[in-house]
């Protein structure tokens, strides 16, 4: 790595290195039987640098000729976009124990003789449904070198978890799955699949639902499905493009005041916890929106550059969809761990207090559409009827279409008590800790 | 590379019941215009293999850049497989092959400069920026994908393939009072680098989209006679019936398989389906898939049967049907699944005027922003029109489009004379044994639709 940045500074103003080093441990069941194992070494480096005010970017796999890559980044830097910042110093980075050796070394037949654990409990209560069942443990090294003198590296395991099932049945195909993801072995992976086990039951009996306005629950990985809309809102990026409708209101009631969101890229729970982010800022713990007032916008170097504010931590490098942590992705822009603080009301209560409404688990669709000005909308793909206070069968062929922020400022009843975390499945992605969301007067659209 | 092939599969075959062994140089090109800036450059070179084996039924996969490294990550790949595997290996026959693909163009991407491209690519960028002062900002993307490819497997088959594609995708932003909209225009080739050219007229159009959507209505919530332009109807194919003819979701679920019986019937006698590997210049063209099995165009429904699906060898060797060549991969990282190529709803005999005529209250739907499926699939129009008593009339937006998999199909009750296949960038996103697998590059066409008693999102 030195080498290269020798080599690359003789040529630009500027350089950094970034370099990745993933083993990736995987076993997937599905259709009730052991698909595939896989094993998937995932090494490189991208290079950055900075010539005369311009970014070059390049990343390979292939390090053999080291003077060529950084010719090339050179040669690529003529065009690149004006870059207004420089590449950070060594910050002072928190000491965290990141990996987990139990992660490391988990053996292929001990994952698949968990994963053979988990697919037993939905078949003994559901015979006929087709359970699924995927683990991956993934165990990374990242290094930043560049031309300001930061030298830094740590290391970081994932597991990850996919657990459900599927009915087939003539006009009518159920899916129900979970992900959690924990830095650590997953330690309740049971409970999830019994949980699983029992929405199954819940949901094979279909019941009607009359299109219009209904009190709803989003669970918290559904509510984390619409706040889609709210990261791309507080992305500094689109606020520097005047895009995002959160431009200008810093200090401002956004959100109704019992809503408090915070990126906490140090939470130790958390799957992106890291000493820095992907330039080598320092991860820290951003105060989003206090009491539903707007405090902050996610910064990189780039939009901070543009916002003339400090980097909040979070240039990430992920991939465009399945946000993994790669090197051939460029230094985009991302939460890390995003918190919803609890509300007054248990889940419990909520369900008590619905005598006619919907908890909505899985959306369909959500991120088509125009996200920036936080609408959303989508199929309700798992959903339950709730009838005086009890959840009585799935709900199907049936839209919601609303937006983020009237949601959060005029429709918010109360946030659960409870949080839960959660995030997308597969490892080295941002998560979640949220409670339930409880809302009224939700636009549900259908057949009837 | 060849050699480096040939040295591992002579070393491993015979220790399982089939090997395969993929190597890859890869290029991608990625620009991104967002507003006046220039805001990504880059260029991703990889470098890697992967292996594969099954055995007594059980497969294993690895993948990896330490090309030094190849032989200790096969007799891995082999012992992972005899770990999963309990019963028999099925896979479709296939001839073996040995031939070198290399890319056949007609204009060659990569002889055009960096700096040419970037000039191209501005002109269109400095077009959206200037064309109206609601324009407050554009994404103007554009992404060249160069592939080596050599692959052989223990059946004999050796090929070395060559694979370029681009994509792009010009995107006016308009923008008043926290409301955003876009109008877009998309292109792209496995053969000419000058269907990058020429799109000037198309953009400015898209550009009074993006603002007239600025004062649309929002479309109201409800059930509707659609007319799908091609653009979206190519969308819709894709989400809607493509995703559930990829054979892996068939092959272990009875209940499914009962559903995709060949023969059943899936819509009107007007609807025509098919799926094909051999468009040439289409960005879903490929010669041999990443099984090495030949392309083909797979018809899926004929006159609104079910008559095929799109096959790996092993969905094929289970079901007992042919091999189609549609086992893809989106490099050496992933392992191949069943992916589509090019697919299309055949064009038919009704024209536009036609479908119009008797449609008391329905809405055009124009363009597609995507679109996701389950067994009730979504898509997104990027604008539509209300239709009243035969004639178009007001643009409307916040088009969502849903319905069941299983009924739609069936509302097709008309299929244009206009088939057109335009192509875009971006490409086909599908998650399968724990990958997520995106962008793979792919195609749709189709003619003008109709299809009747569609939900369309919105506030009532």
């Amino acid at each position: 790595m030195q080498n290269l940045l020798e080599q690359t500074l003789h040529l630009v103003d500027e350089a950094e290195i970034f370099q990745q080093n993933t083993l990736q441990n995987l076993v997937c069941f599905d259709n009730n039987r052991l698909e595939s194992v896989e094993t998937c070494e995932n090494i490189g480096t991208a290079l950055r640098v900075i010539k005369d005010g311009r970014l070059g970017q390049i990343a390979t796999a292939d390090l053999s000729a080291p003077q060529e890559l950084a010719q090339r980044a050179a040669e690529i830097a003529a065009y690149g976009d004006v870059v207004k910042y420089h590449f950070p110093s060594q910050g002072k980075y928190p000491q965290l124990a990141l990996a987990d050796s139990a992660v490391r070394q988990q053996s292929a037949e001990e994952m698949i003789a968990c994963g053979q654990e988990l697919i037993a409990i939905l078949r003994e209560v559901h015979p006929d449904l087709l359970a699924m069942c995927s683990i991956v443990n993934d165990h990374t090294r990242i290094a930043l070198l560049n031309s300001a003198g930061l030298n830094h590296a740590y290391e970081r395991t994932c597991q990850s978890l996919m657990i459900g099932a599927k009915l087939t049945e003539p006009n009518n195909i159920l899916q129900i799955f979970k992900c959690v993801k924990a830095r650590h072995l997953i330690p309740n992976a049971v409970a999830i699949a019994q949980e699983c086990a029992a929405e199954f039951q819940l949901a094979r009996k279909t019941v009607p639902l009359r299109s219009g306005k209904y009190p709803v629950i989003f669970t918290p990985a559904a509510l984390a499905d619409v706040f889609n809309g709210f990261t791309a809102g507080v992305n500094g990026a689109q606020v520097a493009r005047q895009l995002s409708p959160l431009c200008g209101k810093i200090g401002e009631q956004v959100l109704d005041q019992r809503v408090t969101i915070i990126d906490d890229g140090l939470h130790p729970e958390g799957t992106l916890t890291a000493p820095m982010d992907d330039e080598g800022i320092a991860a820290q713990k951003t105060m989003l929106v206090e009491n539903g007032v707007l405090r902050g916008y996610l910064c990189n170097l780039k939009a901070a550059a543009d916002l003339d504010c400090p980097s909040t931590g979070n240039g990430l490098r992920e991939t465009a969809l399945d946000r993994a942590k790669s090197y051939m992705a460029g230094v985009g822009l991302d939460f890390t761990n995003l918190i919803l603080s609890p509300g007054q009301m248990s889940y419990a209560q909520m369900l008590a207090n619905t005598k006619l409404g919907v908890e909505i688990h899985h959306i369909t669709g959500i991120l088509l559409g125009n996200l920036t000005n936080g609408n959303f909308s989508g199929n309700l793909e798992v959903a339950y009827k709730i009838e005086n206070g009890e959840r009585i069968g799935r709900i199907k062929d049936t839209m919601i279409s609303g937006n983020f922020y009237q949601l959060f400022r005029e429709r918010l009843i109360d946030l659960s008590s409870e949080q839960i975390w959660t995030g997308n499945f597969g490892g080295e992605t941002g998560s979640f800790l949220f409670p339930y969301g409880y809302f009224a007067d939700i636009d549900l659209s259908g057949k009837e | 590379m060849k050699n480096r092939l040939e040295d591992t599969l002579q070393k491993f075959k015979g220790q399982c019941d089939y090997l395969e062994v993929r190597l890859e140089q890869l290029s991608t090109l990625s620009i991104l215009y967002r507003g006046a800036r220039l805001e990504l450059l880059r260029e991703v070179q990889g470098l890697g293999g992967c292996a594969r084996a099954y055995h007594r039924g059980g497969q294993a996969f690895a993948s990896f850049n330490s090309l030094d490294q190849i032989d200790r990550f096969v007799a891995g790949v082999i012992a992972q497989a005899k770990l999963v595997g309990h019963s028999k290996t099925q896979l479709a026959p296939v001839p073996p092959v040995q031939e070198d693909v290399p890319a056949k163009l007609k204009n060659d991407p990569r002889a055009v400069s960096l700096a040419r491209k970037i000039e191209i690519l501005k002109a269109y960028n400095d077009l959206i920026l200037s064309a109206d002062e609601h324009i407050r900002s554009s994404a103007v993307r554009y992404q060249e994908n160069y592939k080596r490819i050599y692959y052989g497997n223990s059946e004999g088959t050796r090929l070395m393939q060559e694979r370029i594609d681009f994509g792009a995708n010009l995107t006016a932003i308009a923008a008043e009072n926290g409301n955003s909209q876009f109008g877009s225009v998309s292109c792209g080739s496995s053969q000419d680098f000058n269907a990058l050219l020429g799109h000037e007229e198309k953009l400015r159009q898209a550009c009074r989209d993006a603002v007239a959507l600025l004062q649309a209505p929002e479309v109201k919530g409800g059930k509707y006679t659609v007319i799908l332009d091609p653009r979206l109807a190519g969308t819709f194919v894709h989400e809607a019936f493509g995703h559930t003819s990829e054979a892996e979701k068939v092959v272990d679920d009875p209940h499914l398989r009962e559903i995709m019986k060949i023969g059943a019937v899936f819509g009107s006698p007007v609807l025509n389906i098919y799926d094909s590997g051999r468009v040439v210049g289409s960005r879903g063209y490929l010669k041999y898939d990443e099984e090495g099995v030949a392309t083909e165009k797979t018809y899926l429904i004929r006159e609104g049967r079910l008559v095929g699906r799109l096959h790996t060898r092993e969905t094929a060797g289970r079901l007992g049907e042919k091999a189609t060549g549609s086992a893809r991969a989106l490099d050496y990282r992933f392992p191949p699944i069943a992916r589509m190529r090019v697919t299309c709803i055949e064009g038919g005999t009704t024209s536009f005027e036609e479908m119009l005529a008797d449609i008391k209250e329905g809405v055009y739907a124009v363009d597609a922003f995507g679109g996701q499926s389950e067994e009730m699939f979504t898509f997104t129009a990027g604008r539509g029109y209300m239709i009243r008593n035969g004639k178009i009339e007001e643009m409307v937006r916040n088009v969502t489009l849903s319905g069941n998999l299983f009924t739609t199909l069936k509302n097709i009750d008309k299929v244009g004379n206009d088939f057109a296949l335009p192509e875009s960038g971006g490409g086909c996103g599908k998650g399968a044994g724990g990958h997520f697998q995106f962008p793979l590059p792919v195609a749709h066409g189709s003619p003008h639709i109709r299809i009747q008693d569609v939900i369309v999102g919105g506030e009532e």
